[in-house]
């Protein structure tokens, strides 16, 4: 028998004892098609139990502001998510659901136990034709080709590029989708128009001013190319009205390497400016883009490598700086800095690449990958290495641990944790 | 003088026959094509690994095409892969997971599923579009295509497919890289009525020296004529290719 194979075994016994061998000793090739025919609902989700252990950077940035002149040495953290989603069909109409539960602790006796339950989806959708689609509710819409960022994410949440796939909320909106279909080489001509209203209460984080989101996209396929271009106009009670125009495109160069891209451009956007010792809110126009490749080598393992640009964000010497105040205190500085400065898109350059691959070592289902986040200005780097595994129907174990490294000052060198170990088991239904 | 042109003749002669003997292995792929399944279809699979141990894991699709060229799937079961789609335009390939949230172009060799299966095998188009059929003889009781894939993006080069006399299906195709390796043999058996005119096989058993010990099945059911407008097949459905089903 493969190592391989009595490796799986074990874990098989480890985890879920007898009602495998059950599972392994039917042989029937039956194929009940009406289990799988259109019902008038759908429910489906997962349930995690999830525990982390963070190994503390007691003389980091990070720490120092978080726990102050005390921090300490590990943290160990434990969560719990239910996603409950579903669907409920009305003719050609469905009503359409994702909520999901949380709940949070950790051994530090001073933080409580943390819980939340929210509507990351909750929206009506109407199918007039195969050709005009009606969305109404909230929704999440993720735009652009890039895996670790989204800056043509226009009508999103931005994404965290330490876990791309994570769950991200929904924004209240109004989607007509039109599909043209082809005219001559452009194929698979699409359009749709969105319409957020915003105040205090509805999508306040597109824009802190009451009025209107009106957004655009356009998708076509040329060749092997994909083609999408964007548009966000925000109506403000104020003169500052914002705008961005993006572009996106992928294309495969040969039968085993892809390349994309996402441009975007933002006039009048809100960002930080790092000035005379101190972080300060400012609008300018700025520049974004992810370029990057998906490449497939003779290992069947997948490559991917992205590299953000954005010309007018915060640079690295200016995080050194402001690590650097923290460290000496110098100058008071505040977690909200510190919230600025930790965002997924702060700084100016960052590349991410991550390896993975399939049935690794040769066992099936098992899923291997490395991720690297580097920051180019300063040398420092996030390095995770991350073990999927389905042992069995619906249920998956994730082992993940994170090395977080740089010089003093550097944007991975003054995070709160240095080492991070995370296991989780998902359940599906 | 003489000589010459007997020669000519000769080689002329060698040339249309050869011509004529590919027309006929090019058409008799055609059939075949024809009577797997309509140019447009509706079809459901059970994808069945089963590993030297005898675990089982199975995965359930609902497949829509159009044309020769357009392609739709979605995994219905198991839960932890369900709502996951791959469209196919061509030589374009996308795939479209729920947790992602946008389709992601992908390379056709890109694996979509652990196992034997890989995409080509769960996106495949008809014989005809990828592959031309080179020569037609009879091996036993059945004929013997052998078939040479139109371009380097097929995942496999080469092609030896048998087929049964009186169907007109493939019964047995084994499938080989550029190099001449064996990499799996495909097993078709249970010829059914399906209806519509349509008897083809219902079971397609998969073996390969790659990996060792380890079976594929994949049963077919459901398969029907279906008439759907080229916007289906594009990336803004990809998340709702479920509501196609009737």
């Amino acid at each position: 028998m493969k190592p391989s194979t009595l490796v799986k075994q074990f874990i098989l016994m480890s985890f879920f004892g007898s009602s495998i061998s059950a599972h392994a000793d039917s042989n029937d090739f039956s194929f009940d098609l009406s289990a799988y025919q259109k019902k008038p609902y759908e429910i489906s989700g997962h349930f995690d139990l999830q525990a982390s252990v963070s190994r503390i950077d007691q003389n980091s940035a990070a720490s120092v502001l978080t726990y102050g002149s005390n921090p300490p040495k590990s943290l160990s953290q434990y969560y719990s998510e239910l996603e409950f989603s579903g669907l409920y069909r009305a003719g050609d109409s469905t009503l359409n659901w994702q909520t999901l539960a949380q709940l949070e602790n950790s051994n530090l006796p001073n933080l409580e136990t943390k819980s939340k339950i929210t509507f990351q989806q909750l929206y009506a959708h109407f199918s007039v034709s195969q050709k005009w689609q009606i969305d109404l509710g909230k929704k999440t819409v993720k735009w652009g080709k890039s895996y670790a960022w989204n800056p043509v994410g226009f009508i999103e949440y931005t994404k965290n590029p330490e876990d791309p796939e994570l769950s991200r909320e929904g924004f209240v909106m109004t989607a007509l989708n039109y599909q043209q279909g082809s005219i001559g080489a452009w194929k698979n001509l699409s359009h749709s128009l969105y319409l957020l209203p915003r105040n205090r209460d509805i999508n306040s984080e597109l824009n802190a001013d009451s009025g209107m989101t009106i957004a655009f996209k356009s998708s076509l396929l040329i060749e092997q190319t994909d083609l999408d271009f964007y548009l966000r106009y925000d109506s403000a009670s104020n003169a500052s009205s914002q705008q961005a125009f993006g572009f996106s495109f992928a294309s495969n160069l040969s039968s085993n390497l892809e390349i994309h891209g996402d441009f975007a451009y933002l006039k009048n956007a809100d960002s930080w400016q790092w000035n005379s010792n101190q972080l300060s809110p400012q609008t300018q126009n700025l520049w974004q883009q992810v370029i990057g490749l998906r490449y497939l080598d003779q290992h069947d393992i997948t490559w991917i490598l992205e590299w953000l640009h954005q010309p007018q964000a915060l640079a690295s010497s200016d995080l050194h700086e402001f690590n650097q105040q923290i460290l000496e205190s110098t100058i008071p500085q505040t977690q909200f800095a510190k919230t600025i400065f930790n965002q997924p898109t702060a700084l100016q350059n960052q590349f991410y690449l991550k390896a993975s691959q399939k049935d690794w070592l040769g066992i099936v289902y098992l899923n291997a990958s490395l991720s690297l986040l580097f920051n180019p200005s300063d040398k420092s780097f996030a390095l995770t290495p991350e073990w999927i595994y389905q042992p069995a129907k619906n249920h998956e174990l994730r082992l993940r641990t994170s090395w977080l490294q740089g010089q003093q000052f550097t944007q991975y060198g003054e995070k709160l944790a240095d080492y991070k170990l995370d296991i989780r088991w998902r359940y599906y239904y | 003088m003489l000589f010459t042109r007997r020669f000519i003749v000769l080689i002329l002669f060698a040339l249309s026959y050869n011509a004529i003997a590919n027309e006929q292995a090019n058409q008799l792929l055609q059939e075949v094509d024809r009577n797997l399944q309509p140019q447009s279809y509706e079809m459901y699979r059970k994808l069945i690994n089963i590993e030297p141990d005898g675990t089982e894991k199975s995965f359930v699709l609902y497949t829509l095409k159009k044309g020769k060229d357009k392609m739709l799937a979605l995994f219905l079961d198991p839960a932890s892969e369900r709502g996951r789609s791959s469209l196919r335009l061509g030589e374009n390939m996308w795939l479209y997971i729920p947790n992602v949230g946008k389709p992601l172009r992908i390379t056709s060799l890109q694996s979509v599923v652990g196992g034997v299966f890989n995409n080509s095998d769960i996106m495949q188009l008809d014989y005809s579009v990828e592959y031309d059929a080179q020569s037609l003889q009879e091996d036993n009781e059945q004929l013997l295509l052998d078939l040479k894939a139109k371009s380097r993006s097929v995942a496999y080069d080469r092609l030896k497919m048998w087929v049964d006399k009186t169907y007109k299906v493939p019964m047995k195709i084994e499938a080989y890289s550029a190099s001449g390796m064996l990499i799996k043999t495909l097993h078709y058996s249970k010829i059914k009525d399906f209806g519509n005119g349509y008897q083809r096989p219902a079971i397609l058993q998969t073996d390969s020296p790659l990996y060792q010990g380890y079976k594929s099945v994949m049963l077919f059911d459901g398969i029907k004529p279906r008439e759907l407008q080229e916007q289906v097949f594009s990336l803004d459905y990809m998340d709702k290719v479920g509501e196609l089903r009737e």
